[in-house]
């Protein structure tokens, strides 16, 4: 079965997707890691969720709803550039209201709501051509943003307060980090479903800082981690035929906990 | 921009080019071991499509668990290999299995035959009740969809297929007749459900449900039902102004639960529905054992 599954187109597609996905999410992680945002990650999907459910209610669609309401999230919390203590509090107070209005859009939608609940887990194998076209290109806007801005959105990643006292934007780059952030979560969760988007924005960044201390090394280690997560996780569950998401996770975690455990770095 | 990451995005870029090619050299669905492969997205159409194409016809239900709530399904990629190989897919529509429409575009095929059962029935509404399998008034013209569907995709065995279905709607008498009885000494009577699993058979049985529809509604999609309706389905069932609850057995949750034991206390029958057919019987066993089930709470 396993040699028939790889002739199959929905796996390519599959493949490929995950390959886009884990490129980006490798890429901005770094600088979410970096910026010690990685609660804004879990924010930003958990709401992509109740963009998707009030989508429904006004009947668009709801992968629409979800880029929507990742953005706008994430546009919020760039703006509050938070710093410090204050940062996992407000998060969190922005998490909580939006889930609590993400429960108040289902039940006014009328209908079916599977769409919605579909992306909590996500769905690798159903990804059609069409998609697989939006994915690449959100993912080059998301490449391209990053590239255009390196040096700026890295120095403001690393020390914010010497960034802005050496006049560096930082509030319009947080801005940009976290919209970035927004267009990645909202890819990532066509794949591994909005509960597990932490599993490839922030554990192959995680690790990779782990490693190296280098920034460039980082991305590209990190980005290397998410491939094989995704790739690995994908092939894995076509031998055993457990949720893709799982295998996904687990090759991420395990690429963590070998870097924490290593004494050395690169 | 640094020149170590103008080279790495450089490689991100071949990687992704290397996948391009290999997307290139897809395959589609072929019919199995000589038989029509049909995919059923939900296992009480695979139970129909079976008896009608009898030898000529392989049957892969994809809902097939009466003890998981369909509504936590994800597809794997054994689905999605069945999706592509299928010569006949059948699927519900009406939002229940919206997964099916993915799956086929992940897979394209020009072959595939593919019977959506709300087209055949004309139901478009965005909040119709989608468990049509459950219209028995409706069923000839269901069975009669997949048959046209099983012809379109294997058109060799087309008497095969007219007959298989003639063979099947005669199938169909006992559960007819049941729920004409009902509808003969019991139309009429209050009834209500925790989910609107069984909503056209009581429509066909003639009667009436007081459930709260926000009630329903909630449980259904996993949402939290208001105070007002669980107070509401609640008065209907201590007050005793219904005459039996039926129980969607396949998505317990604590609330269900409890709506059930209040059903219990206030010694109004309990009827467990399913929304997928158990393993081992016919679609219209199934059906006729709710169905008698239902019958057997009316009289008490």
């Amino acid at each position: 079965m396993f040699t028939e599954l790889l002739g199959q187109h929905f796996v390519h597609t599959a493949l490929l997707a995950g390959a886009v996905v884990a490129v980006v999410s490798g890429a901005i992680g770094t600088f979410v890691v970096t910026r010690g945002a990685s609660f804004a990650v879990h924010a930003v999907s958990e709401l992509g969720f109740t963009g998707a459910a009030g989508a429904l209610v006004l009947g668009v669609d709801p992968v629409a709803g979800m880029i929507a309401g990742s953005l706008l999230v994430g546009g919020v919390l760039g703006l509050l550039s938070l710093r410090g203590r204050e940062r996992d509090s407000a998060i969190g107070a922005v998490l909580a209201f939006g889930l609590g209005v993400g429960v108040l859009f289902l039940s006014l939608y009328q209908g079916y709501a599977t769409e919605a609940t579909n992306l909590l887990f996500g769905s690798i194998v159903g990804v059609s051509d069409r998609q697989l076209a939006v994915l690449a290109v959100v993912a080059v806007i998301v490449v391209a943003g990053i590239a255009a801005a390196y040096r700026p959105l890295l120095f403001s990643s690393i020390d914010p307060e010497v960034a802005e006292a050496r006049g560096v934007p930082v509030r319009a780059l947080s801005v940009l980090t976290f919209l970035l952030l927004a267009l990645t979560t909202a890819e990532a969760i066509q794949v591994v479903g909005v509960l597990l988007v932490l599993t490839l924005v922030i554990t192959p960044a995680a690790a990779a800082q782990r490693l190296t201390a280098n920034p460039a090394t980082a991305i590209l280690l990190s980005i290397v981690i998410a491939l094989v997560a995704t790739e690995g996780g994908i092939l894995l569950s076509l031998q055993q035929p457990w949720p893709t998401s799982f295998f996904i996770s687990a090759i991420s975690f395990a690429a963590y906990l070998g870097a924490r455990m290593r004494p050395w770095s690169l | 921009m640094s020149k170590t990451l103008a080279g790495y995005l450089a490689l991100a870029a071949v990687l992704a080019a290397g996948g391009v090619a290999l997307a290139a050299t897809g395959t589609s669905g072929r019919p199995a071991g000589g038989c029509v492969a049909v995919v059923a997205a939900e296992n009480a159409y695979g139970s129909i499509a079976a008896q009608i194409g009898g030898r000529h016809v392989a049957v892969t239900s994809i809902l097939r668990d009466p003890a998981a709530d369909p509504h936590l399904f994800t597809a794997d990629t054994g689905t999605g290999l069945e999706v592509a190989r299928a010569a006949l897919v059948i699927q519900n529509g009406a939002g229940y299995d919206t997964f099916m429409g993915k799956l086929e575009d992940a897979a394209p095929s020009g072959r595939r035959v593919v019977v959506t059962v709300a087209d055949a029935l004309g139901i478009h509404a965005a909040d119709a009740n989608p468990h049509l399998w459950y219209d028995v008034p409706r069923l000839d013209r269901v069975a009669a969809a997949i048959a046209a569907g099983l012809e379109r995709a294997d058109p060799r065995h087309r008497p095969a297929y007219r007959a298989g279905l003639v063979r099947f709607q005669r199938r169909l008498a006992p559960l007819r007749r049941a729920v004409a009885a009902i509808r003969a000494r019991d139309g009429g009577a209050p009834v209500a459900y925790t989910e609107a699993v069984p909503g056209y058979l009581l429509n066909a049985a003639g009667l009436r449900n007081l459930t709260p529809p926000a009630f329903a509604r909630a449980i259904e999609n996993g949402s939290e039902p208001t105070a007002s309706a669980v107070a509401d389905m609640t008065g209907l069932l201590t007050g005793h102004r219904v005459r039996a609850l039926l129980v969607n057995t396949q998505a317990i949750s604590p609330i269900t639960s409890r709506i059930r034991s209040e059903a219990v206390a206030a010694g109004i029958p309990v009827v467990g529905v399913t929304e997928t057919l158990p393993a081992g019987e016919t679609f219209q066993a199934w059906q006729l054992r709710q169905a008698r089930a239902l019958t057997r709470a009316l009289g008490r």
